[in-house]
């Protein structure tokens, strides 16, 4: 899964959003790291209403124009939970064999002097 | 902002729309619409250039989408048409390679002929007018005018 894909699911967590409030949501989890415009956002609605990670919760008229609210369904709570899995392993990964390394270094220290 | 400022701004808007196909439009039109104007800041007459850049690559990418879906016989038409467009150009352009020919032997060695120059140009010109379609080239037009004005 890319990242911007996976912060708009993760946007999609506390509850469905429109489009505009998507993209924001989405640069504040990341840091401002995914700043999505809004061509790729409606390309990656698209792509994941397609694949049933993401559905059309409502639909309102707002002076005139459409406001169409998108949420998680669950394959896609699934989805972007599986992801984090796989994530929070490769980190484990690294941060644990870090920490041993720097205590090795310490026990290493000590021995020296 | 002026109220003439807003409209510009939204005709602007609708204008780059035309990137999407006409069934994409119908369905995704005025939400994508909403959600650009809600990227620009008051003011302001263009969206963003990222979000511009970011509405002609989804545009095209859902052409490309809608064109793969568009079924036989439909597509035998559109191939049919491009064949029709090729020899329309390339007809006459290869008459005057044979009529060109004996220009063609005093010319200046290595530059080409206007001739070759002829094929190359309206081949690129068929193969542009293709690909952007009728109405895309309508839209191209626009869009001058619009810089222009």
């Amino acid at each position: 899964m890319r990242e911007p894909t996976y912060f708009v699911l993760a946007a999609l967590l506390r509850g469905p959003l429109h489009g505009y409030a998507i993209m924001k949501r989405a640069g504040e989890l990341s840091g401002g790291r995914v700043r999505l415009a809004t061509g790729i956002l409606y390309t990656a609605l698209d792509r994941l209403t397609a694949e049933g990670h993401v559905e059309l919760v409502s639909e309102e008229r707002v002076g005139g124009r459409v406001r169409r609210t998108y949420g998680l369904t669950e394959g896609g709570s699934a989805a972007l939970r599986a992801e984090a899995m796989r994530m929070a392993e490769a980190a484990r990964l690294v941060i644990e064999s870090g920490a041993e390394k720097k205590a090795g270094i310490a026990a290493r220290k000590l021995r020296t002097t | 902002m002026s109220e003439l400022d807003v409209s510009l701004l939204m005709r602007r808007t609708r204008l780059l729309l035309r990137f999407y196909p006409p069934g994409y439009r119908a369905r995704r039109g005025e939400e994508i619409l909403d959600t650009l104007l809600e990227t620009t800041r008051p003011g302001r007459g263009w969206p963003p250039a990222r979000e511009v850049a970011s509405v002609i690559g989804g545009g095209l990418r859902a052409r490309r989408a809608a064109n793969l879906n568009q079924g036989l016989r439909a597509s035998l038409r559109h191939v049919g048409i491009l064949a029709a467009a090729m020899t329309m150009v390339q007809t006459p352009a290869a008459l005057l390679v044979v009529v060109g020919e004996p220009i063609a032997n005093v010319r200046p060695s290595g530059l080409p002929s206007y001739a070759e120059l002829g094929i190359a140009l309206g081949s690129l010109l068929v193969v542009v007018a293709l690909v952007l379609q009728p109405h895309f080239v309508m839209f191209v037009l626009r869009v001058a005018w619009f810089y222009a004005g």
